[in-house]
């Protein structure tokens, strides 16, 4: 079952001089089991859609389905509770969640809190911890003597624990070194290719989508400007000008040349096919 | 958040908003000295009808003013209850189920009313006419005769000051932190007591874990600024007196003194 | 001629144990753009910390414009040397941008009258003018810390530290903070040292220290130091496209110099039609 969005409208404060409406009608299919990159500038309204994913907000207006739910405008927090579970949602910089005195108890407060037995949640904490690249000898040590980039993967633990279905993570690589950043998306893509968890991604970083992901939504306004597979996306690099975002090296490159009068056909968006195009334009050899 | 009034600035743009923040803090506390002298009720008009003009003066509405005292009304009525039970004195007017009810019970709680209502209304006026640094600002400078006798006042108002700055950025964290537990099946509102306090906790442990690392990250940007606490320093914002200002210290100052002489005389 | 800073055998350490900081020597000349890299952990950060003496070395000296950094005169220095952390939101003061840019200059004592002036140039030095009255929750990371940037020149430094300061921010806040700190070096001749994991910033700095477990590790022009390609990867450090993409044309048999930046393709490729 993919994840069906009908005509979502999230209105904050409304009635008051506040009011402001986030989402203006999104109309959205997101296919399961893929890597879907959601992207849009500040104020696009992403935060408040992945909100919605995980029923932390619900709908002013319009439907969602998503894991066997159906949410609808005026549902209350307890019929969503269970929907938590199954769609895991990452905050940005998740190492201000932890509070526990040990890894062990804070990895396994998620399970707890959904009715889990303590000895059974444990043994979730020790499937869990070789995912995000721990070992057990972390297990009783304190989540706040870790490093920066430790603690992130110890908060994304604490998600994982749940199993969910649905994995949405909201810039995780933000503030993380390019090793760190590297080793957290290729965590990802392996909980991706693996377990079959589809994988959303907020991101500002188009080498990461161009790298990562399969299929892309941009946000502009609180509306859907465009979805797309990543492969069309690439090929329209005014896509990501129009919302004032840079594109990745390649694709400036690709630009660049066509400037310079390089004939570039418009599906080169690899190192390996920009290459080729060039080959008969340029002096080489073999 | 929206609906609270009291404490809130509102930019209108009156003759009081351009007032000196050191006069108006003047004023407020004659007023409020004058309102704890018990001047009779001709005291009490007289400082309503000084609070009236300031309040029309401040272009505030006074429904607005009104509202602030919304909180309040359950403390007044839970007052007159109290009030009628323990005052038996005075004439008796009527009584319900048994209970007489004497004028003085009324009385005492119209006093107490009326001297509750007009220190809100100050305060509603002081807070939405003056910017909460301004506020802060003027604190500092009345204060600045003060450290003489090892008052730190500048260390003072750079802490308040930098406190109102980080009220949003913390309601901002605390939004996030309490998605973030949510999301791994927090649920704040119902559940055992114990797993009320589990959901309070994982909200204050990374609250406050987050707010030493920011204070310490201000503490290291101030000081590389060259920030020292006991070194002397400029200020940007300085406050100017006018003629208003002065106006309005010499008639509170007026009220307090009728009110001292009704006080007295009665 | 004196450098703008000069460390000499520098050691430091948190607990008194293991150093941090490792026998650090290094100088930097004036109105030069020095970049340091290095991957989390590397003590990059530990530098600019002790460079504006916010730590105490355990050993070794500091000297900001020749003058040597001591307890004492740290506080002067400080009116030669600014720095722009990473966090935008932790290093706001002000309860407006006017304020925020002012907090140095009421720091240094600068008189009342002259701030207004000062205040207006250097927003507009950072294209904040119109955001004087702003409060920082009305701004983006990259606003903010372009109000830092503006709270620098207030006071007129000679040295400009940037710790980090676009980590935080999106592409075009960080495309923006690289655009100035490169305009502050060559329109301003200020000196500027960026600690940095940003590979397009590395590229257009003059001169880059490679930082590893406390050590300079390499030192060098941009060129230089991304030719040890491999022992970088082997420090967990990325190096420009432009070069890979380099490389990867070396492989297929169009040959050039190997080319940091994208500019630097084309005309190489241009050259080769």
């Amino acid at each position: 079952m993919s994840i069906e969005i009908n005509n979502l409208e999230h209105v904050y404060n409304p009635g008051s001089v506040f009011e402001h409406a986030a989402l203006k009608g999104i109309d959205l299919s997101i296919p399961e089991h893929e890597v879907t990159a959601i992207i849009g500038q500040t104020g696009s309204g992403k935060s408040t859609l992945v909100q919605h994913l995980n029923g932390l907000l619900i709908p002013s207006a319009g439907t969602l389905d998503i894991c066997g739910f159906h949410i609808q405008p005026l549902l209350k927090i307890k019929d969503v509770k269970e929907l938590r579970r199954k769609v895991g949602l990452v905050f940005q910089f998740p190492e201000y969640q932890l509070f526990e005195e040990t890894i062990e108890k804070d990895i396994a407060f998620g399970p707890k809190n959904f009715g889990t037995e303590e000895a059974e949640a444990n043994e979730l904490v020790k499937k869990v911890l070789p995912l995000v690249g721990l070992d057990e000898s972390y297990l009783n040590r304190s989540p706040f003597e870790l490093s920066g980039g430790q603690k992130r993967r110890v908060a994304i633990a604490g998600i994982l624990v749940l199993q969910p279905e649905i994995l949405v993570l909201d810039e995780p690589t933000a503030g993380l070194d390019p090793k760190g950043a590297k080793e957290m998306m290729s965590l990802f893509a392996r909980l991706n290719k693996e377990q079959n968890i589809t994988v959303l991604l907020v991101t500002h970083d188009m080498e990461h989508v161009m790298r990562y992901c399969q299929n892309v939504i941009v946000l502009d306004h609180g509306k859907v400007k465009h979805t797309s597979d990543v492969k069309t996306f690439f090929e329209h690099p005014e896509w990501m000008e129009s919302i004032g975002i840079n594109p990745p090296s390649l694709i400036r490159l690709k630009e660049m040349l066509i400037k310079a009068g390089f004939e570039i056909p418009t599906e080169a968006i690899t190192t390996e096919a920009l290459i080729a195009s060039l080959k008969g334009q340029v002096k080489s050899h073999e | 958040m929206n609906r609270i009034a009291l404490g809130r600035y509102l930019p209108l743009g009156s003759i009081v908003h351009e007032m000196d923040p050191r006069s108006k803090i003047m004023i407020m506390l004659f007023l409020m000295i004058s309102i704890f002298i018990p001047a009779g009720v001709w005291g009490y008009v007289l400082i309503g009808i000084y609070i009236m003009i300031c309040l029309v003066l401040s272009k505030l509405e006074f429904s607005y003013a009104l509202r602030s005292m919304r909180p309040m009304v359950w403390m007044m009525v839970f007052l007159l209850i109290i009030n009628c039970f323990a005052i038996r004195t005075g004439t008796l007017w009527f009584s319900i189920f048994g209970l007489g009810i004497y004028s003085d019970a009324i009385y005492q709680t119209l006093y107490i009313v009326v001297r509750l209502t007009l220190m809100i209304i100050i305060t509603t006026i002081l807070t939405a006419t003056t910017k909460p640094l301004d506020l802060t600002l003027g604190i500092e400078k009345l204060l600045k005769p003060f450290e003489k006798i090892g008052l730190p006042a500048h260390i003072i108002a750079m802490m308040i000051s930098i406190a109102l700055r980080f009220i949003p950025t913390l309601i901002e964290e605390t939004q996030r932190i309490m998605n973030a537990q949510a999301s791994r099946g927090v649920d704040m509102e119902n559940g055992s007591f114990k797993e009320k306090i589990m959901a309070v906790l994982s909200l204050v442990v990374p609250l406050f874990v987050s707010s030493f690392d920011r204070a310490d990250q201000l503490a290291n940007a101030m000081e590389a600024r060259g920030y020292d606490p006991n070194k002397p320093r400029t200020r940007y914002k300085v406050l100017h007196m006018h003629s208003i200002d002065y106006v309005g210290m010499v008639t509170s100052a007026l009220v307090l003194a009728v009110c001292i002489v009704l006080a007295v005389v009665l | 001629m004196t450098a703008a800073i000069e460390v000499s055998h520098l050691s430091f350490s948190y607990d008194g144990q293991t150093d941090i900081i490792k026998d650090v020597s290094f100088s930097i000349p004036k109105g030069s753009y020095t970049t340091i890299i290095g991957h989390n952990g590397s003590g990059k950060s530990t530098i600019a910390k002790l460079i504006i003496g916010l730590l105490a070395a355990k050993s070794g000296q500091i000297k900001i414009l020749g003058e040597e950094l001591t307890e004492e005169s740290v506080y002067n220095l400080r009116r030669h040397i600014g720095i722009v952390f990473q966090n935008p939101d932790n290093q706001f003061i002000g309860a407006t941008v006017a304020d925020d840019i002012a907090f140095g200059l009421e720091n240094h004592c600068v008189p009342q009258e002259k701030m207004q002036g000062i205040i207006e140039e250097c927003a507009a030095k950072v294209g904040m003018t119109e955001f004087l009255d702003s409060e920082p929750t009305h701004l983006s990371g990259g606003q903010k810390q372009r109000v830092a940037i503006a709270g620098i020149l207030a006071i007129e430094p000679d040295i400009i530290i940037f710790d980090e300061s676009t980590s935080m921010l999106d592409p075009q806040g960080k495309a923006s903070i690289n655009a100035q700190i490169k305009a502050l070096n060559q329109e301003k001749n200020l000196t500027i040292l960026s600690i940095t994991h940003d590979m397009e910033e590395v590229a257009q700095s003059e001169h880059v220290l490679v930082l590893n477990q406390g050590k300079v590790e390499l030192e060098g022009t941009p060129a230089e130091i991304f030719a040890h390609e491999k022992m970088l990867k082997s420090m967990y450090l990325d190096v420009p496209f432009a070069l890979e993409f380099s490389h990867a044309c070396a492989d297929a048999g169009i040959d050039f110099d190997a080319q940091l930046t994208l500019d630097g393709v084309v005309r190489a490729l241009c050259r080769l039609k």
